[in-house]
Formats: C-alpha cells, structure tokens, sequence
C-alpha cells in the first residue's frame, strides 16, 4: 500500500507532469483562464489518464512492441472521445469552454508519455495509482494558475465577482499572461524545493533520461543498471 | 525467416490492432447511441432559442419538409402555436456566405431578421447585420422599398436576397 501512496506522491510532487517533467503545457496555458474550465479539464484529463492507464497494462503483454504505439493511440483516442460525447450530452457548457483541447487530450504527451514510460512496464493496480496521481499533479497545478489568472485578469473566482470591475490586468488572461504565469509557477516551486533543504535537481537518479525511467526517481541503482544495459545494447547494435 | 517468425513479425500485430480497433469501436457504438439523442435534442433548444430571437414569443418548432434547394433557402420552420414562420436562408456576401434567420408572421410580414455577417470586412460589410440596417425589413412584406448600402453593396445584396428567398419561400409553404 506504501508503494502505491509512493507512486500517488510521485504523479503529485515530485514527477509533477506539468512544472517537472513539462508534458501537456499547452492545455495548461490555453484552459488556465477560469477556475471552471480547469478543473473540468483536470477531471477530464485525469479520466483519460487512469483508463488509459489501465487498459494499457492490462494489454502490455498482448499488444506486440511493433505496433504498440499506434495501439496506445487507439486506446487513448477512444476514452477521449467517450469523455467528449459524455461531457457534450450533459456538460454543454464545459463543451463549449473546453472546445478543441477536449478532443486534444488524445495528443496531450502526459497520457502517451505514461503510457509508454509507466503503464507498460507495471501492473494494473500501480498504473492506476499512476494515473490517479499525474491526474490530480496536472488538476492541481492548471486550477492553481487559473485561480491566479481568473482573479488578477478577470476579478473573479468560479464566476463571482471579487474584485471590482476596471481593477484587473487584462494581460494575465491573454497568451502572454499564461506563459508569465507557467513560468513563475515553476520558479516557486523549485524556490520551495530548494527551501525545503535538498537543492533541486531534476535530474535526481537517471540522468535526466526519463524515457528510461519507469519508477520516477525512486530505484536509483535500478535505474542505473537499466542504462547501463541499454546502453549496452546500443553498443551491440 | 521461419514460419512462426513472420507470424509473430507481421500477423500478430495486425491481429492485436485489429482486435483492439474492434473492440473499441463497440465501445464508441454504445456511449454514441446513449450520448447521441441528448447531444441533438440540447442542440435543438439551442436552434429553437435562436430562431425565437427573431419571433417574439415563439417557444418551439417544428421543421417544414419542403424542396429548399428549389426555394433557395436553408431551412423553414413553423412555430407550433401558429405565431409565425422561421426561413433561414443563405447567399453569397463578398466574402463568404451570408446566412439570414427571417421571422415572418401569418400575414407574410417580416417580424425579425437575424444576419450573420461574420464573413464580411469588418465595419464594411458587416454594416449589413447591424440593426440600422435590418431594421429597415422589418414591418415589410417585400423588399423593394430597402436599399442596398453603398459600399457594402455586395453583403447587403445578400441580406436583401435572403429576406426574399425567405418571403418567397413563406409563400410556398405557408399552407403546411
């Protein structure tokens, strides 16, 4: 049970996908304009994540390594658009602040990344929590910026006023603001990081070579033996 | 290369796609079929709320079976406790097409005119949507007493030929 609050944590901190390993940032700075439509989209993408996750593990020993790209594709591809129908049928106004990126959860490199980098090498159980994990790590890091975003650029929060109208600063919720916003949102986080004591290095175990790294960063010595053989093979061949 | 090499080289991939692609496709079938029916009637209460922009009053509708491509419109519609009839009609603008929602009430008087400029030059072509100008159609059984606007001769020709593809179609079909 430890190793599945490990692999929670992990999604959640320190393999944070959106600040550390900086997969799906567009989503992020597109839907981080209203709390709302953040937090829709992190329920949505944390949908996605654990089905696919999971379906992806239970199939890692049938789907063949040739075809197993297009394979996760087409799993991938299937819960976004049942999350899309289900959410246009009884959500249309989610649908409609959502729009494209909805259905651009199929390329968001978050899921594809876990597919291939987590879910394919594990069981079910711990893809799941895998899942779970990088989907409230996205949830929580796209509705802190919107919070931010909604309240500086548009006074509001969920839609309620909460700072008087000809207040604002228009430019937090344009294109730029988003990327201002992403920026110091990972300048916090890696300042609290190194607060806390170790002095942050995301390349902490692996050698920044996460395509490699099925556990995030906890067996380093696994992880290291791993290389080396890979890398023996890349020699061999 | 041996037998059971090449099948797993070649087939047994395909059959694992295949099987995956099957499988889901089921899948999307049986969320499409429960979905499908809420999606269209939520996006028919939308269309009604629309078209009841242009008829004061009007709560819901129903579509009139007619040849459209002979009348040259989009759509017609009847609105259920008689208040009138709803013509969508579509022409061509100077930049694309210009599509015009035409409330017309049993007399053949137009009662409200909704135009969707989005295609034309912005404050050129788009005068032909604004209120100044379709204003002018409203109270009107034809069009002949609405000019087109000088250098928005273009949309407002389409605006205009709308409203009469709609007049002329609300004459076809006013019986039904």
């Amino acid at each position: 049970m430890k190793r599945k609050l490990n692999i929670l944590a992990n999604g959640i901190f320190k393999e944070n996908p959106v600040l550390i390993l900086i997969l799906g940032c567009c989503s992020v700075l597109a839907i981080s304009i209203t709390v709302s439509g953040a937090l829709g989209m992190g329920a949505a993408l944390t949908f996605v994540l654990v089905g696919a996750n999971v379906v992806i593990s239970l199939l890692r020993k049938i789907i063949p390594d040739k075809v197993r790209i297009p394979c996760y594709i087409v799993v991938i591809a299937t819960f976004v658009t049942i999350v899309e129908m289900v959410v246009e049928a009884f959500l249309p106004s989610l649908y409609e602040a959502l729009g494209v990126f909805l259905a651009l959860i199929v390329v968001n490199c978050i899921v594809l990344g876990r597919a291939e980098m987590f879910a394919n090498k594990n069981t079910v159980a711990d893809s799941f929590f895998d899942g779970l994990g990088m989907g409230i790590g996205y949830t929580v890091v796209i509705v802190a910026i919107a919070v931010f975003r909604e309240l500086i650029g548009s006074g509001t929060i969920w839609g309620y006023r909460i700072i008087p109208e000809g207040y604002q600063i228009g430019i937090v919720k344009q294109t730029p603001g988003g990327f201002f916003c992403f920026g110091a949102a990972m300048a916090l986080l890696v300042y609290f990081m190194n607060k806390k004591g170790k002095k942050f290095d995301p390349r902490i175990g692996c050698d920044g070579k996460c395509g490699n790294c099925g556990l995030g960063c906890k067996n380093q010595e696994d992880n290291a033996a791993l290389l080396a053989a890979s890398d023996k093979e890349a020699a061999e061949v | 290369m041996t037998k059971s090499n090449k099948f797993e080289e070649i087939v047994k991939p395909l059959i694992v796609l295949i099987g995956i692609c099957l499988v889901v496709s089921v899948l999307l079938g049986f969320t499409h079929s429960i979905t499908a029916p809420i999606i269209e009637s939520s996006g028919d209460a939308q269309a009604d709320q629309t078209r009841a922009e242009v008829l004061e009053g009007a709560t819901s509708f129903t579509k009139i079976k007619c040849d459209t491509e002979a009348l040259g419109i989009d759509s017609a519609y009847k609105e259920k406790s008689g208040l009138g009839y709803v013509i969508t009609a579509s022409n061509k603008g100077y930049g694309g097409s210009v599509v015009v929602m035409v409330g017309i009430d049993p007399n053949g008087t137009v009662v409200g005119l909704s135009v969707d400029v989005s295609t034309e030059t912005t404050g050129i072509g788009s005068k032909a949507g604004e209120a100044e100008y379709t204003d002018k159609y409203i109270g009107a059984s034809g069009t002949a007493d609405v000019d087109t606007i000088s250098g928005a001769t273009k949309s407002s020709s389409a605006v205009k030929a709308g409203v009469n593809a709609a007049l002329a179609a609300f004459e076809a079909v006013k019986g039904e």
